[in-house]
């Protein structure tokens, strides 16, 4: 139950189905009927629910701003397979060679972890985040116009695990 | 008034036919039993449930479960033109929030992870952007959680 209840709130912390970048998309079609890997999509139509909430304080306020701004959110996570390090080398390159900017990167003893966005007009339109364990890979992208001073707070505030590492960004 | 009432009545019975044959625990809660189970008399909790009309929970037994009998909901709501709101497959999560599109105070969907399952159709407001918070309260203080309640073949 506990699990679950973190896995929803990682989703809620998340997002949609729109225009979006092909990597996202060629990885939700190759894992489409792999049940090893959980495909995650939240719509535009969740944040809009975001969006007609009464704020009670400013901060509440500030977190529902940088929410509505959202167009979505998709995840694909698997935490017991065995080729995770191929899969974060070749999500990696795909992602490179799609015209994604690297932003930043993670190392340490257990994980990798990279995030790339593409950007338009000063406008950052998605941002891709990879990791990569002895066992896990997550691919996660978020879409619409994001702010990244914002992603941080939204990350902490809805739990997405990994987005929390662009406080670091801040510094 | 009967004409506005049996749209609602109709949505409730997609979910309910498509579940009936594999219901361990059914709950419904309306504004005044989802105040009472809140024991502890916890603000947050008392906020987000204020606008509900109406939750139905539905768990599923094992069979339903095996059999993913849950995932008609997404279909069978699906083709009436619901709205996704999100989506979940997967060995850690199954999960689908839908919504109707001509009225935004109604949802159904299911939550479905190693052997547990529930179902649900929720009319009325909810305070979408307290979840996260109110579950991580309910679960320190301890509030009613149907969702650990002993499965009924485990009873004596």
């Amino acid at each position: 139950m506990k699990k679950t209840i973190i896995i929803i709130l990682a989703v809620f912390s998340s997002s949609v189905l729109m225009a979006q970048g092909t990597v996202m998309d060629k990885y939700f079609s190759q894992f489409a009927d792999n049940d090893q890997f959980t495909k995650v999509s939240v719509s535009s139509k969740m944040f809009s629910l975001f969006t007609e909430l009464e704020t009670g304080s400013d901060a509440e306020e500030e977190f529902l701003k940088a929410i509505s701004k959202l167009k979505g959110l998709k995840v694909i996570v698997a935490d017991s397979i065995s080729n995770s390090a191929t899969l974060y080398k070749q999500a990696s390159a795909d992602i490179t060679k799609a015209g994604y900017d690297e932003l930043m990167s993670v190392k340490d003893a257990m994980e990798n972890m990279k995030f790339s966005i593409k950007e338009k007009g000063g406008v950052i339109e998605e941002l891709i985040m990879i990791v990569g364990g002895k066992q896990k890979f997550v691919l996660l992208s978020l879409y619409g116009e994001i702010d990244l001073k914002n992603i941080s707070k939204i990350a902490k505030a809805m739990r997405v695990d990994g987005l929390e590492k662009l406080e670091k960004l801040n510094d | 008034m009967g004409l506005s009432i049996q749209p609602l009545l109709a949505q409730e019975d997609i979910i309910k036919n498509i579940v009936q044959d594999n219901v361990e625990y059914k709950f419904a809660f309306y504004a005044s039993t989802l105040r009472m189970i809140n024991l502890k008399e916890n603000k947050e909790y008392d906020e987000m449930v204020s606008g509900i009309d109406k939750l139905l929970v539905y768990t599923l037994d094992s069979t339903g479960v095996a059999d993913k009998t849950y995932l008609q909901i997404g279909t069978s709501y699906r083709e009436r033109g619901y709205d996704e709101y999100m989506m979940s497959s997967g060995s850690l999560l199954n999960m689908a929030i839908l919504g109707n599109p001509k009225n935004d105070e109604e949802f159904v969907g299911y939550i479905s992870q190693e052997e547990s399952c529930f179902a649900f159709y929720l009319r009325g407001d909810i305070a979408w952007e307290k979840i996260p918070k109110l579950i991580n309260t309910m679960r320190d203080l301890d509030l009613l959680n149907i969702m650990d309640l002993e499965p009924k073949k485990n009873r004596p």
